[in-house]
Protein backbone atom coordinates (compact mmCIF):
# COMPACT_ATOMS: atom_id res chain seq x y z
CA UNK A 1 0.00 0.00 0.00
CA UNK A 2 2.97 2.68 1.08
CA UNK A 3 4.92 3.32 -2.36
CA UNK A 4 8.48 2.73 -1.50
CA UNK A 5 8.96 6.68 -2.77
CA UNK A 6 6.63 7.83 -0.63
CA UNK A 7 8.26 6.28 2.36
CA UNK A 8 10.94 8.67 2.14
CA UNK A 9 8.66 11.88 2.98
CA UNK A 10 7.67 9.20 6.27
CA UNK A 11 11.45 9.60 7.02
CA UNK A 12 10.39 11.83 10.16
CA UNK A 13 7.23 9.30 11.27
CA UNK A 14 8.26 6.11 11.89
CA UNK A 15 4.88 5.04 13.79
CA UNK A 16 2.78 5.85 10.15
CA UNK A 17 6.10 3.89 8.20
CA UNK A 18 5.36 1.04 10.85
CA UNK A 19 1.62 0.25 10.35
CA UNK A 20 1.28 -2.81 8.09
CA UNK A 21 -0.27 -2.57 4.57
CA UNK A 22 -3.51 -3.39 4.91
CA UNK A 23 -7.10 -2.23 3.98
CA UNK A 24 -9.15 -2.58 7.45
CA UNK A 25 -11.96 -1.78 5.19
CA UNK A 26 -14.49 -4.61 4.95
CA UNK A 27 -16.60 -4.98 2.05
CA UNK A 28 -20.00 -6.68 2.25
CA UNK A 29 -19.79 -10.18 -0.07
CA UNK A 30 -21.13 -9.81 -3.38
CA UNK A 31 -21.47 -6.06 -3.11
CA UNK A 32 -19.10 -5.34 -6.67
CA UNK A 33 -20.84 -7.95 -8.10
CA UNK A 34 -24.58 -5.87 -7.54
CA UNK A 35 -22.79 -2.73 -7.37
CA UNK A 36 -23.05 -2.16 -11.45
CA UNK A 37 -26.93 -3.49 -11.59
CA UNK A 38 -27.44 -0.57 -8.87
CA UNK A 39 -26.14 1.83 -10.66
CA UNK A 40 -27.83 1.37 -14.07
CA UNK A 41 -31.25 1.34 -12.27
CA UNK A 42 -30.90 4.79 -11.14
CA UNK A 43 -30.08 5.78 -14.75
CA UNK A 44 -32.67 4.38 -16.43
CA UNK A 45 -34.89 5.94 -13.39
CA UNK A 46 -33.70 8.97 -13.98
CA UNK A 47 -34.48 8.97 -17.93
CA UNK A 48 -36.80 10.36 -19.47
CA UNK A 49 -39.74 8.34 -20.60
CA UNK A 50 -40.12 7.86 -24.19
CA UNK A 51 -43.42 9.60 -26.38
CA UNK A 52 -44.84 6.02 -26.51
CA UNK A 53 -44.43 5.20 -22.36
CA UNK A 54 -46.30 8.76 -22.33
CA UNK A 55 -49.22 7.76 -24.83
CA UNK A 56 -49.35 4.20 -23.29
CA UNK A 57 -49.91 5.79 -19.91
CA UNK A 58 -52.61 8.41 -21.41
CA UNK A 59 -54.63 5.67 -22.78
CA UNK A 60 -54.88 3.78 -19.21
CA UNK A 61 -58.25 2.75 -18.88
CA UNK A 62 -58.74 5.25 -15.67
CA UNK A 63 -57.19 8.10 -17.19
CA UNK A 64 -59.51 7.14 -20.40
CA UNK A 65 -62.65 7.25 -18.18
CA UNK A 66 -61.80 10.13 -15.99
CA UNK A 67 -61.16 12.71 -19.31
CA UNK A 68 -64.75 11.39 -20.67
CA UNK A 69 -66.36 12.04 -17.34
CA UNK A 70 -64.80 15.78 -17.30
CA UNK A 71 -65.56 16.53 -20.86
CA UNK A 72 -69.37 15.59 -20.01
CA UNK A 73 -69.54 17.32 -17.36
CA UNK A 74 -68.19 20.35 -19.56
CA UNK A 75 -70.31 19.59 -22.08
CA UNK A 76 -73.47 19.47 -19.75
CA UNK A 77 -72.70 22.71 -17.96
CA UNK A 78 -71.78 24.92 -21.51
CA UNK A 79 -75.23 23.67 -23.37
CA UNK A 80 -77.46 24.38 -20.08
CA UNK A 81 -75.36 27.26 -19.25
CA UNK A 82 -77.98 29.67 -20.81
CA UNK A 83 -80.94 28.71 -18.46
CA UNK A 84 -79.43 28.75 -15.69
CA UNK A 85 -80.14 32.45 -15.49
CA UNK A 86 -82.59 32.98 -12.99
CA UNK A 87 -86.22 33.39 -13.88
CA UNK A 88 -88.97 36.54 -13.74
CA UNK A 89 -85.95 38.82 -13.42
CA UNK A 90 -86.28 41.83 -15.67
CA UNK A 91 -83.23 43.18 -16.73
CA UNK A 92 -84.04 44.72 -19.64
CA UNK A 93 -82.92 47.73 -18.96
CA UNK A 94 -79.71 47.31 -17.92
CA UNK A 95 -79.40 44.44 -20.85
CA UNK A 96 -79.94 46.84 -23.73
CA UNK A 97 -77.74 49.26 -24.74
CA UNK A 98 -78.55 52.48 -26.49
CA UNK A 99 -77.17 51.58 -29.61
CA UNK A 100 -79.76 48.56 -29.65
CA UNK A 101 -82.24 50.41 -29.22
CA UNK A 102 -81.05 52.98 -32.13
CA UNK A 103 -80.35 50.43 -34.72
CA UNK A 104 -83.44 47.88 -34.15
CA UNK A 105 -87.34 48.66 -34.80
CA UNK A 106 -88.55 50.14 -31.79
CA UNK A 107 -90.43 48.39 -29.73
CA UNK A 108 -92.49 49.83 -26.92
CA UNK A 109 -91.70 48.05 -24.92
CA UNK A 110 -88.00 48.23 -24.88
CA UNK A 111 -88.27 52.29 -25.55
CA UNK A 112 -89.35 52.48 -22.09
CA UNK A 113 -86.83 50.43 -20.57
CA UNK A 114 -83.97 52.29 -22.44
CA UNK A 115 -85.15 55.65 -21.32
CA UNK A 116 -85.65 54.08 -17.84
CA UNK A 117 -82.21 53.58 -17.23
CA UNK A 118 -79.92 55.49 -15.36
CA UNK A 119 -77.89 55.86 -18.18
CA UNK A 120 -78.58 58.99 -20.49
CA UNK A 121 -78.77 58.25 -24.44
CA UNK A 122 -76.93 61.51 -25.27
CA UNK A 123 -73.92 60.14 -23.02
CA UNK A 124 -73.27 57.66 -25.72
CA UNK A 125 -72.46 60.55 -28.40
CA UNK A 126 -69.77 62.56 -28.05
CA UNK A 127 -69.46 65.35 -30.33
CA UNK A 128 -66.31 67.02 -29.64
CA UNK A 129 -67.96 70.67 -31.23
CA UNK A 130 -67.08 74.19 -30.14
CA UNK A 131 -69.93 76.16 -28.76
CA UNK A 132 -69.69 78.13 -32.49
CA UNK A 133 -69.76 74.72 -34.50
CA UNK A 134 -72.74 73.20 -32.27
CA UNK A 135 -74.99 76.35 -32.62
CA UNK A 136 -74.28 75.77 -36.62
CA UNK A 137 -74.97 72.49 -36.59
CA UNK A 138 -78.09 72.98 -35.31
CA UNK A 139 -79.32 75.67 -37.08
CA UNK A 140 -77.98 73.85 -40.46
CA UNK A 141 -80.07 70.37 -39.31
CA UNK A 142 -83.27 72.70 -38.15
CA UNK A 143 -83.87 70.34 -35.04
CA UNK A 144 -86.39 71.63 -33.03
CA UNK A 145 -84.29 73.38 -30.36
CA UNK A 146 -87.14 73.70 -27.82
CA UNK A 147 -87.16 70.06 -27.09
CA UNK A 148 -83.22 69.31 -26.81
CA UNK A 149 -83.07 71.86 -24.66
CA UNK A 150 -85.86 70.32 -22.76
CA UNK A 151 -83.38 66.85 -22.71
CA UNK A 152 -80.54 69.12 -21.36
CA UNK B 1 -12.39 -10.15 -19.13
CA UNK B 2 -9.15 -7.64 -19.41
CA UNK B 3 -9.52 -4.08 -18.95
CA UNK B 4 -10.54 -1.90 -22.04
CA UNK B 5 -8.17 1.43 -22.84
CA UNK B 6 -10.19 4.42 -22.36
CA UNK B 7 -10.68 5.08 -26.13
CA UNK B 8 -12.00 2.01 -26.83
CA UNK B 9 -14.71 2.56 -23.74
CA UNK B 10 -15.11 5.79 -24.50
CA UNK B 11 -15.83 4.48 -28.08
CA UNK B 12 -18.18 2.22 -27.20
CA UNK B 13 -19.98 4.73 -25.01
CA UNK B 14 -20.65 7.11 -28.10
CA UNK B 15 -22.36 4.40 -30.15
CA UNK B 16 -26.10 4.46 -28.56
CA UNK B 17 -26.39 0.71 -29.01
CA UNK B 18 -23.42 -0.34 -26.78
CA UNK B 19 -23.78 3.00 -24.23
CA UNK B 20 -25.26 1.13 -21.42
CA UNK B 21 -22.45 -2.22 -21.96
CA UNK B 22 -19.72 0.25 -21.97
CA UNK B 23 -20.79 1.91 -18.70
CA UNK B 24 -21.04 -0.73 -16.98
CA UNK B 25 -17.56 -2.11 -18.18
CA UNK B 26 -16.59 1.20 -16.70
CA UNK B 27 -18.33 0.59 -13.20
CA UNK B 28 -16.62 -2.55 -13.12
CA UNK B 29 -13.32 -1.53 -14.27
CA UNK B 30 -12.96 1.52 -11.63
CA UNK B 31 -15.31 0.61 -9.06
CA UNK B 32 -12.89 -1.27 -6.47
CA UNK B 33 -10.46 1.60 -6.46
CA UNK B 34 -12.71 4.68 -5.92
CA UNK B 35 -14.62 2.69 -3.46
CA UNK B 36 -11.42 2.30 -1.39
CA UNK B 37 -10.74 6.03 -2.11
CA UNK B 38 -14.58 6.80 -1.16
CA UNK B 39 -14.37 4.75 1.69
CA UNK B 40 -11.97 6.04 3.22
CA UNK B 41 -13.53 9.38 3.45
CA UNK B 42 -16.62 8.48 4.54
CA UNK B 43 -15.66 5.55 6.68
CA UNK B 44 -19.11 4.30 7.20
CA UNK B 45 -19.88 1.77 3.76
CA UNK B 46 -23.84 2.68 3.50
CA UNK B 47 -22.42 5.99 2.94
CA UNK B 48 -19.64 4.92 0.44
CA UNK B 49 -22.18 3.09 -1.70
CA UNK B 50 -24.15 6.41 -1.73
CA UNK B 51 -21.44 8.64 -2.70
CA UNK B 52 -19.86 6.27 -4.87
CA UNK B 53 -23.15 5.71 -6.91
CA UNK B 54 -23.67 9.55 -7.14
CA UNK B 55 -19.98 9.88 -8.59
CA UNK B 56 -20.70 7.04 -11.58
CA UNK B 57 -24.42 9.03 -11.97
CA UNK B 58 -22.47 12.28 -12.03
CA UNK B 59 -19.54 10.28 -14.84
CA UNK B 60 -22.54 8.71 -17.11
CA UNK B 61 -24.23 12.40 -17.44
CA UNK B 62 -20.65 14.18 -18.17
CA UNK B 63 -18.90 10.96 -20.48
CA UNK B 64 -20.36 12.33 -23.54
CA UNK B 65 -18.48 15.65 -23.15
CA UNK B 66 -15.28 14.30 -21.60
CA UNK B 67 -12.07 15.54 -23.63
CA UNK B 68 -9.27 12.79 -22.83
CA UNK B 69 -7.22 15.38 -21.53
CA UNK B 70 -6.25 13.32 -18.93
CA UNK B 71 -6.88 10.04 -17.97
CA UNK B 72 -10.57 8.39 -17.68
CA UNK B 73 -9.21 7.24 -14.07
CA UNK B 74 -8.48 10.77 -12.93
CA UNK B 75 -11.64 11.67 -14.23
CA UNK B 76 -13.45 9.91 -12.15
CA UNK B 77 -11.63 10.34 -9.17
CA UNK B 78 -12.23 13.57 -9.18
CA UNK B 79 -15.67 13.36 -9.39
CA UNK B 80 -15.46 11.17 -6.39
CA UNK B 81 -13.36 13.62 -4.62
CA UNK B 82 -16.07 16.53 -4.82
CA UNK B 83 -18.66 14.31 -3.97
CA UNK B 84 -16.71 13.33 -1.14
CA UNK B 85 -16.62 16.64 0.34
CA UNK B 86 -20.20 17.67 -1.04
CA UNK B 87 -21.21 14.43 1.58
CA UNK B 88 -18.72 16.02 4.78
CA UNK B 89 -20.12 19.15 4.06
CA UNK B 90 -23.91 18.10 4.28
CA UNK B 91 -23.02 16.06 7.13
CA UNK B 92 -21.41 19.69 9.01
CA UNK B 93 -24.30 21.57 7.98
CA UNK B 94 -26.80 22.63 10.65
CA UNK B 95 -27.27 24.78 13.26
CA UNK B 96 -25.84 22.88 16.13
CA UNK B 97 -23.45 20.41 13.96
CA UNK B 98 -19.44 21.23 14.28
CA UNK B 99 -16.43 19.49 13.08
CA UNK B 100 -16.20 18.06 16.75
CA UNK B 101 -19.59 16.23 16.18
CA UNK B 102 -18.93 14.57 13.11
CA UNK B 103 -15.84 13.47 13.96
CA UNK B 104 -16.96 11.54 17.11
CA UNK B 105 -19.99 10.67 14.59
CA UNK B 106 -17.36 9.04 12.23
CA UNK B 107 -14.99 7.81 15.11
CA UNK B 108 -18.71 6.12 16.69
CA UNK B 109 -19.00 4.59 13.49
CA UNK B 110 -15.21 2.69 13.09
CA UNK B 111 -15.59 1.23 16.69
CA UNK B 112 -18.94 0.12 15.96
CA UNK B 113 -18.49 -1.13 12.25
CA UNK B 114 -18.41 -5.13 11.79
CA UNK B 115 -17.30 -3.98 7.98
CA UNK B 116 -13.68 -2.63 9.64
CA UNK B 117 -11.15 -5.25 10.52
CA UNK B 118 -8.03 -3.44 11.29
CA UNK B 119 -6.60 -3.94 14.99
CA UNK B 120 -5.95 -1.32 17.03
CA UNK B 121 -3.39 0.99 15.56
CA UNK B 122 -5.10 0.38 12.36
CA UNK B 123 -8.26 2.12 14.07
CA UNK B 124 -6.21 5.16 15.66
CA UNK B 125 -4.47 5.83 12.43
CA UNK B 126 -8.20 5.85 10.86
CA UNK B 127 -9.46 8.14 13.72
CA UNK B 128 -6.10 10.38 13.60
CA UNK B 129 -6.72 10.69 9.47
CA UNK B 130 -10.45 11.73 10.79
CA UNK B 131 -9.45 14.62 12.66
CA UNK B 132 -8.07 16.10 9.60
CA UNK B 133 -9.55 18.88 7.44
CA UNK B 134 -11.45 17.21 4.51
CA UNK B 135 -9.31 18.55 1.71
CA UNK B 136 -5.94 17.61 3.87
CA UNK B 137 -7.96 13.79 4.33
CA UNK B 138 -8.01 13.22 0.92
CA UNK B 139 -4.81 14.71 0.38
CA UNK B 140 -3.32 12.12 2.73
CA UNK B 141 -5.56 9.38 1.84
CA UNK B 142 -4.51 9.94 -1.83
CA UNK B 143 -1.04 10.09 -1.22
CA UNK B 144 -0.14 7.66 1.83
CA UNK B 145 -2.61 4.92 1.05
CA UNK B 146 -3.07 5.10 -3.00
CA UNK B 147 0.54 6.35 -3.74
CA UNK B 148 -0.38 8.82 -5.97
CA UNK B 149 1.84 11.05 -7.62
CA UNK B 150 1.59 14.69 -6.91
CA UNK B 151 0.74 15.35 -10.65
CA UNK B 152 -2.19 13.76 -10.61
CA UNK B 153 -3.02 14.14 -7.42
CA UNK B 154 -2.99 17.68 -8.92
CA UNK B 155 -5.49 17.31 -11.71
CA UNK B 156 -8.41 15.20 -9.21
CA UNK B 157 -7.86 18.79 -6.86
CA UNK B 158 -7.41 21.73 -8.75
CA UNK B 159 -4.65 22.22 -6.20
CA UNK B 160 -0.97 22.59 -7.31
CA UNK B 161 1.90 20.38 -6.42
CA UNK B 162 3.74 22.74 -4.35
CA UNK B 163 0.67 23.24 -2.02
CA UNK B 164 -0.12 19.53 -2.11
CA UNK B 165 3.31 18.52 -0.83
CA UNK B 166 3.05 21.22 1.89
CA UNK B 167 -0.53 19.98 3.01
CA UNK B 168 0.81 16.27 3.06
CA UNK B 169 3.86 17.33 4.86
CA UNK B 170 1.66 19.06 7.54
CA UNK B 171 -0.81 16.33 7.55
CA UNK B 172 1.96 13.51 8.22
CA UNK B 173 3.43 15.61 10.82
CA UNK B 174 -0.15 16.11 12.67
CA UNK B 175 -0.94 12.31 12.42
CA UNK B 176 2.34 11.41 13.90
CA UNK B 177 2.10 13.59 16.72
CA UNK B 178 -1.25 12.48 17.24
CA UNK B 179 -0.19 8.42 17.26
CA UNK B 180 3.01 9.20 19.39
CA UNK B 181 0.61 10.71 22.11
CA UNK B 182 -1.47 7.42 21.58
CA UNK B 183 0.79 5.69 22.26
CA UNK B 184 2.26 7.26 25.31
CA UNK B 185 -1.14 7.16 27.62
Amino acid sequence: MIDPNNKDELKDAPLLRGIPEHDPFVVPNGFFDRFPQTVQARIAAQQPKAWSDRIAALLRPRVVVGGLAFLAVLATTWTLWPSIAPAGTVALGAAVEPEEVLSTDLDDELLFAALASDQPLLDAVDLALSDTELQAYLENEELPLDLLIEEL
Amino acid sequence: MSDLSDTELLTLFRKEDTKHYAFNLLVRQYQRRLYTFVRRMVTDHDEAQDVLQNTFIKAWTGLDSFRADSQLYSWLYRIAHNECLNHLRKMKRGLFVNNDIVIEQLSTTLDSSEHFSGDEIQKKLQKAVMRLPDKQRAVFNMKYFDGMKYEAMSGVTGTSVGALKSSYHIAVKKIEGWLTIDQTK
